[in-house]
């Protein structure tokens, strides 16, 4: 007996629009209709999802290349000795000390 | 005057055919737009969007379809995009606030909805059915909501949606069938 009911009630839902009046708009609709229909038109203001999402893609390109180059220009050069004062004349190029003082 | 012949009218800028053409169809698109998103405030406005796209758009009808199938095609297509639009901000209303910041209520829930043209006798019910449409895919939504509330013909609804008078019948077929599964869910915690 029980799914009977249950039919009985959705059947009674799915009816329950039958003999419905339609829904009427309030008075006032058409001036603010008009007011819009007198702006101008403002069609193809909005981007398509293509052209955004190749634009996120070329600067994503843009920041992994720079990033690139940063890490490149950072990585220290490699050094022959484990002397800091070596290192730094290997880097300079100072081949005396007259020639790092100037003299 | 003919509808089709009011849409020339207003292409060529008569603003007094326009005024008929909305008189002709404003309740036709109100109850549409109405039954799709089961909100006064979004069904005026989803109105006034297809008014203003019929306004635009009356220079390029060519008179294969009727004119009530075009505004009706246009009725729909613009209830779609605020439905999906309002799915969006449903979806995404974790990032925002789940909550009005004057009332603290809930935001961008369902409410309950009352269709204005339905019987007293059947009101409840009908709050039932029109919570149990929310849940029907769109195009099974279309074809129950143009058939069932608006009351075209299958054959009406074929040219709206531009398929074939049978696969409008399958999604009919289709939309009560889930119509029935859904409305038997919500009975379910009550029988306990």
């Amino acid at each position: 007996m029980k799914p009977q009911t249950l039919n009985g009630q959705t059947d009674d839902i799915l009816q329950s629009m039958d003999g419905a009046a339609r829904a009427i708009p309030r008075e006032g609709l058409l001036p603010l209709i008009e007011q819009r229909i007198a702006l101008p038109f403002t069609k193809g203001k909005t981007i398509s999802l293509g052209t955004l999402s190749a634009a996120a893609a070329s600067v994503a390109l843009l920041v992994c290349m720079n990033m690139a180059m940063l890490w490149k220009q950072n990585t220290p050069v490699p050094s022959k000795g484990g002397d800091p004062a070596t290192q730094v004349v290997e880097y300079y190029g100072i081949m005396n000390n007259g020639e790092m003082l100037g003299i | 005057m003919l509808p089709e012949e009011l849409l020339q009218h207003i292409a060529q800028g008569d603003a007094n055919a326009f005024r008929q053409l909305y008189e002709l169809f404003k309740a036709r698109v109100y109850n549409t737009c109405i039954s799709y998103l089961q909100n006064e405030g979004d069904a005026e406005e989803a109105m006034q969007d297809v008014f203003v796209e019929i306004h635009h758009a009356a220079g390029s009808y060519k008179g294969h379809a009727g004119a009530s199938t075009w505004i009706y095609r246009i009725t729909v297509n613009k209830c779609l995009d605020r439905l999906r639009y309002n799915n969006r901000q449903k979806r995404f209303s974790f990032l925002t606030s789940l909550f009005h910041k004057d009332t603290g209520a809930l935001m961008h829930d369902a409410p309950h909805f009352e269709h204005p043209g339905a019987k007293a006798e059947n009101r409840e019910q009908s709050v039932m059915l029109f919570k149990a449409i929310r849940e029907l895919p769109e195009n099974q939504q279309t074809a129950f909501i143009l058939k069932q509330i608006e009351g075209l013909s299958q054959r009406e609804i074929a040219d709206v949606l531009g398929v074939g008078e049978k696969a409008v019948e399958s999604l009919l077929q289709r939309a009560k069938g889930n119509l029935r599964k859904i409305l038997s869910d919500f009975y379910k915690p009550n029988e306990g």
